[in-house]
């Protein structure tokens, strides 16, 4: 089936096309290390402190099942799958971001409980009920 | 996509998200330079946590991290300042400029207090279940044989 983009999805799909053709240069991660704190997939605004405070509110543990939206290179959602031993879906609509999240996964051996889906955060594809916990940074701005 | 949210969690689920969003007190001007630095925001941070309740969640916090948000959005300007060349070529001069013009300018707008930041979270209602035993495809998106490796 070929499923058809909405108009504001397809526009953040050209909005971040060239920002992760090219990502992971020596100067993008100094910029991301200075931003956030570490080199960890993010490109936007949630520092490793707020990351684990996110992962405490949300009560994320071994066993756990975590939906991570808009998850861009993978973060938080790999992030908190490696810090807490929760297991992650890393949804996203561009292609090019969520091969960087897999390429990451397997770099930081947590592929074993990371699942990559490219999806829109409005109609996300599962199950009712799938989920113990949700994180989306900065999805809705 | 809130209530899309609160459809996939499990009873007792957690969401926790952030936010970028414009001050309620910002003058028309600063709303419409806020719209041309970040695009369409969400609305204010009571907008959010009303969004949050009318789609069901419960025990609705924020907290305000804007100043955070301000220090990310400083080293982030300055850094890609200090290595303009190499991202010049890396991202292409044309995205180099917009991301660092959009930096400027939402750097400018948070020390204005025009542009905040919000941490929330909030709970489905209904009791914690264990993930414990339940199988592994339940998470899988519908059509899906399971996620790829």
């Amino acid at each position: 089936m070929v499923k058809r983009h909405s108009v504001e999805e397809a526009r953040t799909i050209e909005r971040f096309k060239d920002r992760y053709a090219r990502a992971g240069t020596r100067a993008e991660r100094a910029v991301e290390k200075a931003a956030i704190g570490a080199n960890v997939g993010s490109n936007g605004y949630t520092t490793i402190e707020q990351a684990d405070k996110i992962g405490r509110l949300a009560g994320l543990r071994r066993g756990m099942r975590l939906l991570d939206i808009g998850c861009g290179r993978g973060y938080p959602g790999l992030y908190l799958a490696r810090k807490t031993g929760c297991s992650v879906v890393e949804s996203d609509l561009p292609l090019a971001s969520v091969r960087l999240a897999v390429r990451r996964a397997e770099r930081q051996r947590t592929a074993g409980r990371a699942r990559f889906v490219l999806s829109s955060a409005v109609y996300p594809p599962f199950r009712p009920g799938s989920f113990d916990a949700i994180v989306h940074t900065d999805v809705m701005c | 996509m809130l209530r899309a949210c609160y459809d996939l969690l499990k009873p007792g689920g957690r969401i926790v998200l952030t936010s970028i969003f414009v001050a309620p007190d910002a003058t028309e001007a600063q709303y419409r330079r806020a719209i041309a630095a970040r695009g369409r925001g969400s609305g204010s941070r009571r907008e959010i946590t009303g969004l949050l309740t009318a789609a069901g969640f419960e025990g609705v916090h924020a907290r305000d991290v804007s100043r955070a948000f301000a220090r990310s959005s400083r080293a982030f300007y300055e850094t890609a300042s200090r290595y303009a060349e190499e991202l010049r070529e890396s991202w292409g001069t044309e995205t180099f400029e917009d991301r660092l013009g959009s930096g400027r300018a939402t750097l400018e707008l948070i020390e204005e207090g025009v542009l905040k930041r919000g941490l929330f979270w909030a709970r489905k209602p209904g009791r914690v279940s264990s993930s414990k035993g339940a199988r592994p495809r339940d998470a899988a998106p519908r059509g899906s044989r399971g996620g790829r490796r």
